[in-house]
Formats: structure tokens, C-alpha cells, sequence
């Protein structure tokens, strides 16, 4: 048997006084438990005089810690809130994640510079260039912008939404007309 | 005759009728006149189990008054379910480790120096108290902390082996095999220092004598 087998037959019996016989090969342990048994055969020391005393002395001039059972739930729920809230927004609101770039599967192909004559495609005009100051109207950079200042709109009105929603939920007694003119 | 009030009385004799554990309930509701009864019904008990854990009787008596007040500070905090004691000795226990941290003892302590009632003689045992004492002052000279620490929580407090593992925060399998352990050195270690002597009573008729770790030489008769 193990070490700690024999540690766990022998102590159930010295310790947990469970019925049972030990082998001779413990009996050694037997002796020395029945010796260590006896209250007598232990060596007290006496304690230094008027150690109580100074310990009450001590002990009436500190206070016993009360618990302070608030904090924690408070941080708790508010957290909970806070979290709920913008759950909410994100899912009335979703946003579209950012694709992953999916990594190529097959070994990269270099195909050399020169592998086939570059041919120019027919459609150019060289003259655009030139041109480009002829299309700087006001029409044309609200077209280019239009598709952007929708973004920010979205974004600015999410935002709004989620603030009105965490601070609806906040006991701070503001009323809502006074958040909804910020 | 007694000058003290007959309300304080019969509150001091309630209070000496009362378990640890309802003592101690008391005090979680402010009674320090309860948790003083908890200090002079544990002080020896502390003391002694400290002084086990640490090397000199100024660390075990700071020990003790921190013990104490650090109690009294989570008093609010101590279960019914588990024994008084063994809350208190598992505080006791965690202030040594600390104390350990901070400061490495210089010495081992010795219980035949520090010892109220000294130990009887190594040497043919007369009885089984005689034997007990020579296996306690054994176990403070060749057993580790922990080891001397499971095996004075077991005998001088009486505790389970569940309650020895929550003081010295060791699993119960770890305290079973401290136990084994401890029993089976004290066992070769006497049987060795009883043949010796048997030994040299024989061939010179001169008292044996055991140098103790980090302490003074001493000699025993036999």
C-alpha cells in the first residue's frame, strides 16, 4: 500500500475512531497514540501575567468592523443596468461588424512583373485630369459627401439613444425634458 | 464581601455557563463582557498553541493579544458552524504565517527551557505519562512546525482531522499523512534515543546527552 493509504487506514482508526484493527506494522503508532492520549504527559506553559488584561484593555478600545453589505450590490446593479442598457441600443441599433480577412488557404502565388505585356485599358481619357476643376461644384462634393454625414448622423443618434437610456435608469431625479433638450 | 452589583453578577455567572459558541454570539452583538470570558477561558489554550508555532514567548504573547483583537474585529464574521476554537486557532494560525513573512525566527524553540512542568527523564519508561512527556519534548525538537502543530491541535485540543485541516489550511488527506508521519518519527526517534541510552548506561554507567538544534546542550539522566 501507498504512503497515503496506509496514512488514511491508520489515522480512520487513531483519529476518526472508526471500529477496526490495525496490523502489526503500526503498532508503533498505536503506542505512541495511547501515549500522546494522555493529558497529563502534555507540558503548558504558563501565559505571561496580566495577558488578559492587557488584551481587554486593547480589545475596549477597538471597534468590531460592522459590515457594510451596500457598496457591493449597489456596484452590482448598477453595472447590471449600465449593461442592459446598451445591450438594448445594440440590439435595436445593430452595427455591422468588420469582415475578417480570411487568410489565404492555398500558397501564395508571385506571378512575375513581366509575365504579360501590360496593355493600357482603352476607355481612359487622358484628358481627365485636367478637367478635374471643372467638377468641383458644390453638387458634386455634396454627392461625395452624403454617404459620410449619414454615418454620423446614425452614429451621433445612437449615442443620444444609449445616454437617455442609461440615465433614465440612474436615480438621479433629472427629468427627461431637460435631458432630451441636451 | 463583594462590591460589585447583583445584576453584574448573575451576568458573570450566566457568562461562565455559556459555550464558546454562545459566548461568542454575544459578542457579535457588542458584549464585551462575554468575549472577555472567551479571552480568559482561551488564553492558556492560545498561548500554548502559539508558542508551538513561533520561536520565543514575546512573539507568542504578541501573537496571542492580536489573535484576540483581530477576533474581536470579525467577530460579526465568525459561523456557529464550526467551533469557536477552531475559528480562533485558524486566525492564530494565519497571524504565524504573516509573522513568519516578515520576521525568520533566529531560534528553535525549545519546551524543555520554556517548560512549567519539566519533562521527565529519557530513559526505561516507567509509565505511559512518562512516555507521553518524552514523545512532546521528541516532537518539538525533530518534528517540522506543521507536523508539531497537527499533533498538538489533536491531542491537547481534541480536534477532528476536518478542524486541524481548516487551522493550518491544508487539505485532510495532507493533515492524515502529517499524522502518520509525525507518529511514525516519534516512534523510530524514541525507540533510537531509548537504545541508546540502554546502550550507554551499559558501558559507562554516565547519563547520555542530546544536543538540541539551535539550543544549549543538555544532559539527561537516567
Amino acid at each position: 500500500m501507498s504512503e497515503v493509504q496506509d496514512a488514511a487506514a491508520v489515522t480512520a482508526v487513531l483519529d476518526d475512531c472508526l471500529p477496526g484493527m490495525l496490523g502489526e506494522e503500526f503498532a508503533p503508532h498505536e503506542a505512541v497514540h495511547a501515549a500522546l492520549l494522555d493529558k497529563h504527559s502534555l507540558t503548558w506553559s504558563r501565559p505571561p501575567a496580566g495577558l488578559s488584561e492587557r488584551v481587554l484593555l486593547r480589545v475596549s478600545l477597538v471597534r468590531p468592523e460592522r459590515v457594510r453589505r451596500w457598496p457591493v450590490p449597489l456596484a452590482a446593479s448598477l453595472l447590471l443596468v449600465g449593461g442592459l442598457s446598451l445591450l438594448l441600443v445594440r440590439l435595436s441599433h445593430p452595427t455591422l461588424a468588420p469582415q475578417p480577412v480570411a487568410p489565404p488557404s492555398g500558397p501564395v502565388v508571385v506571378v512575375p512583373v513581366h509575365a504579360a505585356p501590360v496593355v493600357p485599358p482603352p476607355d481612359i481619357d487622358p484628358g481627365v485630369l485636367t478637367r478635374l476643376p471643372e467638377r468641383s461644384e458644390p453638387a458634386f462634393a455634396a454627392s461625395l459627401e452624403r454617404p459620410f454625414m449619414g454615418q454620423v448622423d446614425a452614429i451621433a443618434q445612437d449615442t443620444q439613444r444609449g445616454f437617455h437610456a442609461v440615465i433614465s435608469r440612474l436615480p438621479l431625479r433629472l427629468s427627461m425634458d431637460v435631458l432630451r433638450a441636451m | 464581601m463583594s462590591s460589585s452589583p447583583p445584576n453584574l453578577r448573575l451576568e458573570s455567572r450566566s457568562l461562565a455557563s455559556r459555550t464558546p459558541e454562545q459566548l461568542a454570539a454575544r459578542a457579535a452583538e457588542g458584549s464585551l463582557d462575554a468575549f472577555g470570558e472567551l479571552v480568559r477561558r482561551f488564553e492558556s489554550r492560545l498561548f500554548n498553541f502559539l508558542l508551538r508555532r513561533t520561536s520565543a514567548r514575546a512573539d507568542a504573547e504578541d501573537l496571542t493579544q492580536e489573535t484576540f483583537i483581530r477576533a474581536w474585529e470579525r467577530i460579526h464574521c465568525y459561523k456557529p458552524d464550526w467551533r469557536f476554537s477552531t475559528w480562533l486557532f485558524t486566525i492564530a494560525a494565519r497571524l504565524t504565517i504573516s509573522h513568519h513573512r516578515k520576521r525568520r525566527p533566529s531560534l528553535r524553540w525549545s519546551i524543555d527551557e520554556d517548560a512549567d512542568s519539566p519533562a521527565p527523564p529519557v530513559g526505561e519508561p516507567t509509565d505511559e505519562r512518562a512516555t507521553g512527556a518524552q514523545l512532546w519534548s521528541l516532537a518539538a525538537r525533530v518534528l517540522g512546525p506543521d507536523q508539531h502543530t497537527a499533533l498538538w491541535l489533536r491531542y491537547a485540543e481534541d480536534m477532528s482531522i476536518d478542524e486541524i485541516a481548516r487551522v493550518l489550511g491544508k487539505s485532510q488527506v495532507g493533515v492524515r499523512v502529517m499524522l502518520f508521519r509525525a507518529r511514525q518519527l516519534l516512534a523510530e526517534q524514541h525507540q533510537l534515543e531509548h537504545e541508546a541510552s540502554r546502550v550507554y548506561d551499559a558501558k559507562a554507567g554516565k547519563a547520555p546527552v542530546f544536543r538540541r538544534p539551535g539550543g544549549p546542550v543538555a544532559g539527561v539522566t537516567t
